[in-house]
């Protein structure tokens, strides 16, 4: 007890003393990324440094958010914070380097929407092992008396009761934009791209038909052009369609949940997914080049990860025997 | 059940903001002699430099003891209320704010932060953790009769969330209360007096937060043993809720914790302004001149104010 500090300052100071910056990896429009090392141990770390100095009401709030969340939550595939320590105006928050459906079930249980799940925020290890990051927009959530906003989630990935304007939500929304992803992981391109708010909403019916009244209680029937499916994802198998159809479920109340979509038959049957480490890797990683090179935050964070929408990583290619 | 346990267990407030009551008073015994410590180096170091020795004397005859930190600190608990309560903020921006001020004074002494700056810099950061968030300007126009400006808020904002080690997460008996609330209908016949004993049963978890027992319990706890002593009042039944949700065994433990947690709020007084105005003409004496902004020692060692928020345009 004696030779710890007590007073709040010293224990920010002793924390900042652990770590020291080596380069820089990446620069985003509010935080910039150290690759760096705790000083007794030699541990690898990402150091974010979060620029909050020209903020006039102090601490933002997308900065609150993210330090609020990612200290409670503790799990294999949620990116590990390890320390947070301010130096004058800045935040620094010490990070290292799922199995999404794991990571993002274990947030809803931890009562946390994410609230802008993309390909970009998902790294991977130097260990295959996959991680959920970039805590900026997520908030607790099950407060039905309390409105939330509608203007969150990358477009592409934004469930139509967002576009629609809903205050109220849940992990349902979170749901919707891994559908998106795992689409995406087959396509190898974005699933649903459209190019205006207005236009997501076109774009999201053309591919999935628009919603009946039966299906989507509330919603007024429209006539529009209705593609199934299967005439895009031809290769897929009927488990692959079944869950995408279950996770892009129009209404939100009927759309499968993260623990509901881990026990589905895909997850079980054959081909049963590759080990973390036997997934393939990026031949080069950032840390070898020599010249740090200004990119999205989210792409520059560990010398040892690339993000999936880079190189797409099919998790079902079956291991080598 | 466990399930939930667990969950509870992995958050901050478990691992880091637990104390038991001894646990608890030896740490502010420890933090008020560092404090007294560190309040003698700095008015040697100041006498030094402007030959006032006189400061000296007066404060050793007026230096703060844990018990006058804590009502000193309790009493702006209080102010955190009155001023939620101004701006219409809801019960669990007003309790994170309380919390977070509790938590502040862990780790840091009234000598060197006195409340009254501290309290404001907490409420502000409770309507940002709390979804409530209002510009700073929005924040402090109401006090503008107070003088007090926004970098007085903003000031202390490192410092507290520092001192809170950025735990900003916290858990309150509401909501558990209201799970119970919904629970019990199953169990309780006379719905209107469980309705009651509900609302009864908030007020007493309001007084709850200023308390101890936030460090002592876990918010469902606090919870179920403000129910209990609303219960007693509106004489509402929920002895059967409880055997049939716990085991004899479970009972066993939890029972004891009831019965603290109803003391605990009983027991539970505010302190007077006139109490509080006894112990702030103390610490005008014994304050720390190292973190006084208008001492002559903080002058000389910061010859300008590093925040810069004021006159920036946004």
């Amino acid at each position: 007890m004696s030779d710890r500090a007590l007073l709040g300052e010293e224990i920010n100071k002793e924390t900042e003393s652990l770590y020291k910056k080596e380069k820089k990896l990446g620069e985003g429009t509010y935080a910039v990324v150290y690759l760096g090392q705790h000083v007794k141990t030699g541990r690898t770390v990402a150091i974010k440094k979060i620029k909050l100095g020209n903020m006039r009401s102090g601490l933002d709030m997308s900065a609150v958010r993210e330090v609020k969340a990612l200290r409670e939550l503790q799990h294999p595939n949620v990116i590990e914070l390890i320390d947070v320590f301010s130096h004058k105006t800045n935040l620094n928050l010490i990070v290292i380097k799922d199995k999404s459906l794991v990571a993002l079930a274990h947030c809803h249980r931890s009562w946390i929407l994410h609230r802008d799940l993309k390909p970009n925020n998902f790294l991977i290890a130097s260990d295959g092992q996959l991680k959920l990051a970039d805590f900026g927009l997520a908030r607790d959530f099950g407060d039905i008396s309390r409105n939330m906003t509608s203007q969150t989630v990358t477009r592409w990935y934004r469930a139509p009761e967002l576009l629609f304007g809903a205050k109220n939500y849940t992990g349902a929304i979170d749901i919707w934009a891994m559908g998106c992803i795992f689409a995406e992981l087959l396509l190898r391109a974005p699933y649903l791209p459209g190019d205006s708010d207005m236009g997501q909403l076109t774009t999201i019916f053309s591919a999935l038909g628009t919603p009946t009244e039966a299906e989507w209680p509330g919603m007024t029937k429209l006539p529009d052009y209705c593609r199934p499916l299967n005439a895009l994802f031809s290769a897929a198998t009927q488990d692959v369609l079944d869950l995408m159809g279950q996770m892009l479920a129009f209404d939100p109340a009927k759309r499968i949940t993260a623990e509901g979509a881990l026990r589905h038959a895909y997850f079980t049957n054959s081909p049963r997914p590759t080990r973390p480490a036997k997934l393939p890797k990026p031949a080069r990683t950032i840390a070898e080049d020599s010249e740090p090179r200004k990119r999205p935050l989210d792409d520059a964070f560990d010398n040892a990860e690339a993000p999936i929408a880079k190189r797409p990583v099919d998790l079902r290619i079956s291991s080598p025997a | 059940m466990s399930d939930k346990r667990e969950l509870f267990e992995q958050s901050s407030q478990f691992r880091h903001w637990r104390y038991t009551p001894s646990s608890l008073s030896a740490l502010r015994a420890a933090n008020n002699q560092q404090g007294i410590a560190r309040v003698r180096q700095s008015l040697l170091a100041e006498s030094s430099l402007d030959g006032n020795s006189a400061r000296t004397a007066e404060a050793e005859n007026n230096m703060l003891t844990p018990a006058d930190e804590l009502g000193l600190i309790n009493y702006y608990l209080q102010k955190i209320r009155d001023y939620a309560t101004v701006y219409k903020f809801n019960s669990t921006v007003k309790a994170t704010a309380i919390t977070f001020m509790k938590r502040f004074y862990l780790h840091n002494v009234v000598f060197d932060y006195p409340p009254k700056g501290i309290m404001l810099a907490c409420l502000y950061l409770a309507t940002k953790v709390e979804n409530s968030f209002v510009k700073i300007d929005d924040f402090t126009k109401p006090l503008a009769r107070t003088k007090v400006t926004n970098s007085d808020v903003l000031d202390y904002e490192f410092v507290v969330t520092q001192s809170l080690q950025f735990d900003l997460a916290v858990h309150h008996p509401y909501r558990p209360a209201y799970g119970f609330f919904l629970d019990m209908q199953t169990y309780v016949e006379d719905i209107t007096v469980l309705q009651k004993t509900y609302e009864l049963a908030q007020k007493y978890i309001d007084q709850a937060v200023f308390t101890d027992l936030v460090f002592y319990y876990q918010p469902a706890q606090i919870a179920l043993g403000a129910i209990k002593l609303a219960a007693v009042e509106t004489r509402c039944d929920v002895d059967q809720y409880l055997t049939s949700q716990f085991d004899a065994r479970a009972l066993e433990s939890l029972y004891p914790i009831l019965d603290n947690v109803q003391e605990e709020i009983r027991k539970y007084q505010p302190v007077s302004m006139k109490e509080a105005q006894v112990i702030d003409r103390k610490l005008i004496l014994c304050r720390n001149p190292e973190k006084n902004p208008s001492s002559s020692l903080y002058k000389s060692k910061n010859p300008e104010v590093p925040y810069v928020s004021d006159s920036d345009s946004d």
